[in-house]
């Protein structure tokens, strides 16, 4: 595939009028929109990279593989095609949920691509493993999320099924038909949540060799503050912050604290870099 | 319920439903009247939608009574901006004998699924007995 298609097939948009990228990567359940309230804040000294991942919002649904995505690293390679076709080096990465964990894969192989990584709402690994590890779920519990996921996905319960799905052939429609927002296909929508929610990559964080910084909600019940924690104390180079925010998306519902705490620490992260320099 | 989707007001038909006092349950969080599969179903897909949406449309949600049963329910909702804040105004609707009605039409679907292959089955046989019989009967006319 060309720079041009990969753009075109992650729906990427390129805004701002900096020099580093500033990549934000959306979680599941979502697509870019997401990022709505957090991404312009950010215009005036970044190039900021919104996208969705294959299979979400307006990616080209053609180019969804079922096998390339029934795992997260099919998802990480979405992150580096698309670093590769804007040409991006030393970018700053911003994960949602599954969007961070996709980001520490990325940059597992490829830590050139990127300067530092801001993780909200991360987890290594969803099924509890105790004793000694709590992702938050038992297994009766990921059953019951994926049985919740398909009532909601039945045909009278549309709000989660796109009106039309991509049709690049006819652009003619694409006026005609409202798309919601955060519409997915039912089938990619699940598979997107095993490949999510049956995952475990704690043997990973180990390698991590870009700095990072994890943002953790308060009584989140997908990224619970054990799971957050335990990336912080496996994954090298990574500071930690609880946030007043609560529930799983605080860009959503706290911007302007999610906006402030990812400016404090790209500013002192550019401080550090310009007295390491000066020394 | 608020922005932080704690709730600010119900009505009594609600609280019947539940079997709580109003009194309790202003002020609570709208995610602690879910079961637990309800809540990560909800985390992951209200906020994003009423904000992006401004509205939510026959959301899927199993609430907890008081008696600790499970109360299938569908949510509309949506978003208005009521002295400068935003508030999200919800319908319940039970759903309880809807979900046994689905429940009997995808039972009567499998059902009929299964007796069409058991006929198709049976068909096919029928077919080949006849062909076998021709065969048999061909070849006594012969000798």
């Amino acid at each position: 595939m060309d720079q041009q298609q990969i753009l075109v097939r992650n729906n990427v948009q390129v805004t701002g009028s900096g020099t580093q990228y500033l990549i934000f990567a959306h979680g599941f359940g979502c697509d870019q929109n997401m990022w709505r309230f957090v991404a312009p804040a950010f215009e005036d000294h970044y190039k900021v990279v919104l996208f969705d991942f294959v299979g979400s919002g307006r990616s080209d649904i053609r180019a969804y593989n079922p096998v390339r995505y029934s795992d997260l690293d099919g998802y990480a390679q979405d992150v580096l095609d698309i670093c590769e076709a804007l040409g991006a080096r030393d970018a700053i990465f911003v994960g949602h949920s599954v969007g961070a964990m996709i980001g520490i894969l990325a940059s597992i192989r490829r830590p050139e691509y990127f300067e530092r990584l801001i993780l909200i709402g991360p987890s290594a690994r969803y099924l509890n493993d105790l004793p000694d590890y709590i992702g938050g779920f038992e297994r009766e519990d990921l059953l019951a999320l994926m049985d919740m996921m398909d009532k909601n996905y039945q045909g009278w319960a549309s709000y989660l099924a796109p009106v039309i799905m991509g049709n690049p052939g006819r652009p003619e429609l694409s006026g005609e038909l409202e798309q919601s927002f955060c519409a997915t296909d039912p089938k990619v929508a699940q598979r997107f949540a095993e490949a999510t929610f049956l995952s475990d990559y704690r043997d990973a964080l180990g390698k991590v060799t870009v700095p990072s910084l994890i943002l953790q909600c308060a009584e989140d019940v997908i990224a619970p503050l054990e799971a957050g924690a335990y990336i912080h104390t496996h994954m090298p180079g990574s500071e930690f912050q609880l946030m007043d925010a609560t529930g799983h998306c605080p860009h959503m519902s706290h911007p302007d604290e999610t906006i402030q705490l990812i400016q404090a620490y790209l500013t002192s992260a550019k401080a550090g870099q310009t007295s390491e320099s000066t020394r | 319920m608020a922005d932080n989707r704690i709730i600010q007001d119900v009505n009594a038909t609600l609280c019947r439903m539940l079997g709580y006092e109003k009194r309790g349950m202003c002020g609570s969080s709208f995610e602690s009247l879910l079961t637990r599969s309800s809540r990560t179903f909800f985390q992951i897909y209200f906020l994003p939608l009423i904000k992006l949406n401004r509205g939510v449309e026959e959301m899927y949600l199993t609430f907890k009574t008081s008696s600790g049963e499970a109360l299938p329910v569908l949510l509309n909702a949506s978003a208005v901006e009521r002295d400068g804040e935003w508030v999200y105004d919800c319908m319940l609707m039970p759903m309880r004998r809807r979900m046994e009605y689905e429940q009997q039409i995808q039972q009567a679907e499998s059902a009929s699924n299964r007796a069409r292959e058991e006929l198709e089955r049976i068909e096919n046989l029928l077919r080949q007995k006849r062909d076998e019989l021709e065969r048999i009967q061909g070849t006594s006319s012969m000798e």
